[in-house]
């Protein structure tokens, strides 16, 4: 444990020394916020940008606060899992480039402590930026739309996390396997684009995909209650990512591969 | 330019402030570094230029750690 706690202090200095600490959760604030900020402004952004014909009247439907924070969702699913994944891809990667992984696995440091402190470390930071650009997010939409209930905010938000966990596991077992930080960022994606596909043109077979939770907070969000598929899609993903943390763990003691 | 008026500069404030944040560590990380991949004031400008995205481009890839 005491070791652990060690590892973990290395990789949080190291997160505050590249920066991490500072761009990714200043760059999803402002993924959050701009998501009501231009529902807001929808009309006079067409105004002044779009040409729009002078005798069509077009009237846009003011979204309500749920809308504009399931939005901001899918703004997180596509950008903020690429910068995820980009902000993960490098943790083993660059270790290994620069030989520091195996400095520090000569000393009684074994695979689960070390690979621990990486998940434990990096999801920490995310799970803190996503955290921060959402109540900012839902801070915005109470003020420019209808207000949501917290607990709502809250549901979703929690679901949203485990989606969160799952990237950095993905991440990080591919990290295990692979060399170069840009083909850990490649493979990572397209795996978890993969199962966005899968998830999309198999409903049917793929109820418990993770794939699935962004829908799941969405539909929290708008019917405001958990139902019985929000339990499957949580459970089979916390399991996923401890699958995926142990087999990464088997890898790395299998091949020795520093 | 009338909707410039129209803007309720107390919503936008914050985006702008997040905006330099994040503009000036990089650039204060960028002149810093030794060295960068890639030339140096090519970072520069992207950072200052290409707004968002030329200061996540150089924290996940222009530094170069020895």
């Amino acid at each position: 444990m005491n070791r652990f706690l060690t590892l973990l202090n290395k990789e949080i200095t190291e997160l505050m020394r590249n920066g991490k600490l500072i761009w990714l959760p200043i760059v999803l604030m402002i993924i959050g916020i701009s998501q009501p900020l231009t529902s807001y402004y929808m009309p006079q952004i067409l105004d002044i940008a779009g040409n729009l014909p002078e005798v069509a009247s077009i009237t846009i439907p003011t979204p309500t606060g749920e809308e504009v924070l399931s939005g901001a969702l899918s703004q997180y699913g596509t950008i903020g899992t690429l910068l995820f994944a980009l902000a993960t891809m490098n943790v083993i990667a660059q270790e290994r480039q620069n030989g520091s992984i195996t400095l520090v696995m000569v000393r009684p440091v074994n695979e689960w402590q070390y690979l621990g402190s990486k998940t434990v470390a990096q999801l920490a930071l995310l799970l803190l930026s996503l955290i921060l650009s959402y109540c900012l997010t839902w801070y915005y939409t109470n003020l420019l739309f209808t207000p949501v209930d917290w607990q709502v905010m809250l549901s979703s938000l929690v679901m949203y996390c485990f989606w969160v966990l799952f990237v950095v596991c993905v991440t990080i077992f591919v990290g295990t396997i692979i060399r170069q930080s840009s083909a850990v960022a490649g493979v990572s994606l397209l795996f978890l684009a993969l199962i966005g596909l899968l998830t999309s043109l198999l409903p049917k077979f793929m109820e418990w995909s993770p794939g699935n939770i962004r829908g799941e907070a969405t539909k929290l969000l708008v019917e405001q209650q958990w139902t019985e598929s929000a339990w499957t899609v949580i459970g089979s993903t916390a399991t996923l990512s401890l699958l995926l943390f142990i087999a990464g763990v088997m890898v790395m003691k299998k091949y020795k591969r520093y | 330019m009338e909707a410039l008026n129209d803007l309720n500069w107390a919503l936008v404030a914050p985006l702008l402030i997040l905006q330099a944040i994040l503009t000036i560590s990089a650039l204060v990380s960028c002149i810093k570094q030794k060295e960068t991949n890639g030339p140096k004031w090519m970072w520069i400008l992207l950072i200052l230029f290409v707004n968002l995205f030329g200061a996540i481009l150089y924290f996940v890839i222009g530094r170069k750690n020895s």
